[in-house]
């Protein structure tokens, strides 16, 4: 389950998956690869939709995956607003 | 307990270990091994001639691992502990490349000040690499490192990741302790891989990269160990690194890794091996940013783990 946290850590290893295996303090983080993935996989798939480049059947999907996956509804704004204000992360 | 069980005087203990007496042997491994007898043995099997008041090494053992040391090259001394009165140590020098590297292996704990004036040496070696190899934008570096902007219950942790460190190294014989860690002398312990953004590891073994979390870097570091291949995290600088990571600060250790990788890309030669997350490679891996421009011309084999 994606939480603020998780994102917040995301976001300060810039999606850099290595540095997090490498450097992340695992006593402190419920973090997996798993999560990692499903972040890197919604930011890139808000991005496509907020861009028009994305099918009605996608975004709908996304909207789905993104309800499913993430705590709450502030989880779902947070990871919105992580794509549009980071785009180096993809 | 023990003189309950065992009966009055039957088990000795010193500051290392526990010794059976009526077996004369120790229960168990010495700190400080020497490659020619077995680790649980005591005062070299005689205890007339010889003692252990630590339960580290007696004064034999102490000969031969400076008959050791010559063998292998180095100017050996005897050197007092002035931080521990009665503490005696042995200390390895050795010229390569023009330049002088020493490590000093007392038979007392490293502990208390003694770790004070590490750290204080590897601020000043730190700082003077990091400002010359260093971004403008991070010279602020050193401040973390000379106390500045650090506090006490910071600097002893600091310490304490150093003094699991050197407890690491001590218990492997003192000239294999560089080699086992994939260093090319003795010396190139702790401060030269580290200082010297060093890889520590022979051009000719094998590397081993990953990318894409921990399932990655676990099958690739299981892979390395059976097949005597490293990963960058079995060097000497990772395994520093991996010790003081939780401690640094991102904007100190994220260019440190960096460097490190792309050190370790560029020493490697012929085939190498990757092991990537199945669920794809992210663009902004130290894997995709940094190894594998270094390595696109290599050979590589691939494995997909999950």
């Amino acid at each position: 389950m994606i939480t603020i946290d998780k994102i917040k850590l995301y976001i300060r290893f810039k999606g850099d998956i290595d540095g997090w295996a490498r450097g992340a303090v695992r006593k402190k983080t419920t973090m997996t690869d798993e999560d990692w993935y499903l972040i890197s996989d919604l930011l890139h798939g808000i991005i496509l939709v907020e861009k028009g480049l994305a099918s009605y059947e996608f975004e709908q999907k996304l909207i789905s995956k993104l309800i499913d996956n993430c705590l709450d509804q502030d989880t779902v704004d947070e990871m919105k607003e992580t794509a549009r204000s980071h785009p180096e992360f993809y | 307990m023990d003189n309950e069980v065992k009966g009055e005087g039957n088990s000795y203990t010193t500051a290392f270990r526990m010794l059976d007496p009526r077996l004369g042997r120790w229960l168990s491994i010495d700190p400080v091994t020497d490659a020619s007898s077995s680790p649980y043995n005591s005062m070299d099997n005689n205890p007339i001639q010889f003692n252990d008041v630590l339960g580290l090494y007696t004064e034999r053992q102490a000969k031969r691992l400076e008959r050791a040391g010559k063998r292998h090259g180095y100017t050996t001394t005897r050197v007092e502990n002035r931080n521990k009165e009665g503490d005696i140590g042995l200390k390895f020098e050795k010229e390569i490349d023009g330049v002088k590297y020493f490590e000093t292996y007392y038979s007392g704990r490293f502990k208390g000040a003694r770790n004070h004036e590490a750290i204080v040496r590897l601020s000043a070696d730190e700082v003077n690499f990091y400002n010359e190899h260093a971004p403008d934008e991070d010279k602020k570096f050193h401040w973390y490192f000379q106390g500045l902007k650090m506090g006490q219950h910071e600097f002893d942790k600091l310490a304490r990741g150093f003094r699991d460190y050197q407890n690491q190294q001590m218990s492997l014989p003192v000239w294999e302790r560089s080699s086992s860690q994939g260093g090319a002398s003795p010396c190139d312990g702790f401060w030269q891989g580290f200082i010297g953004f060093g890889i520590g590891g022979s051009t000719s073994t094998a590397r081993v990269f990953w990318s894409g979390g921990n399932v990655a870097k676990t099958q690739a570091a299981n892979f390395a160990k059976s097949k005597g291949m490293i990963t960058l995290e079995m060097t000497t600088s990772g395994r520093v690194m991996n010790t003081i990571n939780p401690l640094l600060p991102k904007v100190v250790s994220r260019p440190i890794w960096d460097k490190l990788s792309s050190n370790f890309a560029t020493g490697a030669v012929g085939e190498i091996n990757v092991f990537h997350n199945v669920a794809g490679v992210s663009m902004n891996s130290t894997w995709k940013r940094i190894e594998y421009k270094i390595l696109e011309n290599n050979e590589m084999i691939f494995h997909n783990v999950r």
